[in-house]
């Protein structure tokens, strides 16, 4: 009966509260940031086995797609350290269950007020080095062509 | 009132997959029941429509159903609980999540109930009684610690809202964990020892992830994810 798509389908479907919605965000984010570790453990390799195939990688990084990625990582980040935590006190301490709902959104509150200002520190970054780009005649829209990256790694 | 019901259906000998029945009922009740809509499709316009149900009181736990969306006791979901129009309702019913389909709303429990035999649900001590021949007595406050989790009538509302169960049904459930709590933190009781083994093994409380579903699905209202917790915490301090 079961499968992972029936998981994920059914998990999407059920109406569940805001413990529901805080362990989908818990699982989302946890996801986004495994993919992360792998991306991070296969780059860092990188540079200390092919250090100019990371010169690649970093400028990769800098394309404003994969720049909003990091952002993305970073809400990730947060949003299950802080969700960890508040499930670690309610697995620690069952008699304070019924503070549960309002744990889930003082978790959204806190992720959001430290968020709000990373996003925008980060986020002005990116704009400021398409825009030191574009004042030198250049542009952050390109892609560096991956046949350097597979050059430099042989 | 005026309700539009999505019913899903199932019959294994005819179709190859779940498909939606539409039903129109009028003249309903704010106070009539999801069960007593089922009820009117089935006697007056599909007699194929089949559900399970017996005290229509929320005591016997036969008819969980998902009702837009949630778990709930068809037999105590009132139809002004969903609704905020007072003249028009639109309702789904499904049946519960990660069992398999015998048929329409009707799942097979087996499964459900080998979980719940799993944890040995009954009173083990076999010293003698007392002198007096007469019941093995115990403070107020004894038996308050498991007092929540003796309301529970095995529906499978909770074990059916919950994610780790739907990923893999080897997962012995809530209800199985409320059961073995009833008895684990019985003073009275002598075999919390096998209990705490059942519920400590790789199918057990372990894969419970805390997103409690399952309390809020309890129509008896047991706070079903804060059982579990006290479990897993025998389990990690080994005190009851």
């Amino acid at each position: 009966m079961s499968s992972l798509i029936l998981t994920i389908r059914e998990s999407l479907r059920y109406r569940g509260r805001s413990g529901h919605v805080s362990w989908m965000a818990h699982r989302v984010s946890g996801i986004a940031i495994l993919t992360f570790l792998v991306i991070h453990v296969w780059d860092t390799a990188n540079a200390h086995f092919w250090p100019q195939a990371y010169a690649w990688s970093v400028a990769f990084f800098k394309y404003p797609l994969v720049a909003v990625g990091e952002l993305v990582i970073m809400a990730a980040v947060l949003y299950h350290a802080f969700n960890g935590i508040r499930i670690t006190i309610l697995d620690f301490k069952p008699e304070w269950w019924m503070h549960q709902q309002r744990s889930a959104t003082i978790v959204w509150a806190i992720f959001l007020v430290l968020f709000i200002p990373i996003a925008i520190y980060m986020f002005s970054g990116i704009v400021g080095h398409c825009s030191e780009l574009a004042a030198h005649g250049s542009t952050c829209w390109q892609i560096p062509p991956f046949s350097d990256f597979a050059k430099y790694a042989n | 009132m005026k309700v539009d019901l999505r019913v899903r259906r199932f019959n294994p000998e005819k179709d190859q997959k779940p498909w939606w029945g539409e039903y129109t009922l009028e003249k309903v009740r704010a106070t009539d029941t999801v069960l007593d809509l089922l009820h009117r499709i089935k006697w007056e316009q599909d007699g194929t429509l089949t559900l399970r149900r017996s005290c229509a009181h929320g005591v016997c736990g036969s008819d969980a159903l998902r009702i837009n969306g949630a778990n709930m006791l068809a037999c105590k979901t009132l139809v002004t609980r969903l609704t905020k129009d007072n003249n028009y309702a639109r309702i789904q019913v499904e049946p519960i999540l990660g069992m398999q389909i015998i048929k329409d709303l009707v799942v097979d429990m087996e499964p459900f109930f080998d979980h719940y035999r799993s944890v040995m649900p009954y009173f083990v001590n076999d010293n003698p009684l007392p002198a007096n021949g007469r019941e093995r007595l115990q403070s107020q406050e004894d038996r308050a610690r498991f007092d929540d989790t003796t309301k529970c009538i095995l529906c499978a509302a909770c074990t059916s809202s919950c994610p780790s169960f739907w990923a893999n049904e080897k997962y012995i459930g809530p209800a199985a964990i409320v059961q073995a709590h009833r008895f684990i933190f019985d003073t009275r009781d002598e075999a919390f020892e096998e209990r705490l083994e059942v519920v400590g093994d790789t199918f057990g409380v372990w894969r419970c992830r805390t997103n409690f579903n399952c309390s809020n699905a309890c129509p008896r209202e047991i706070e079903v994810t804060r059982a579990i917790a006290e479990v897993k915490m025998a389990l990690t301090t080994g005190k009851i």
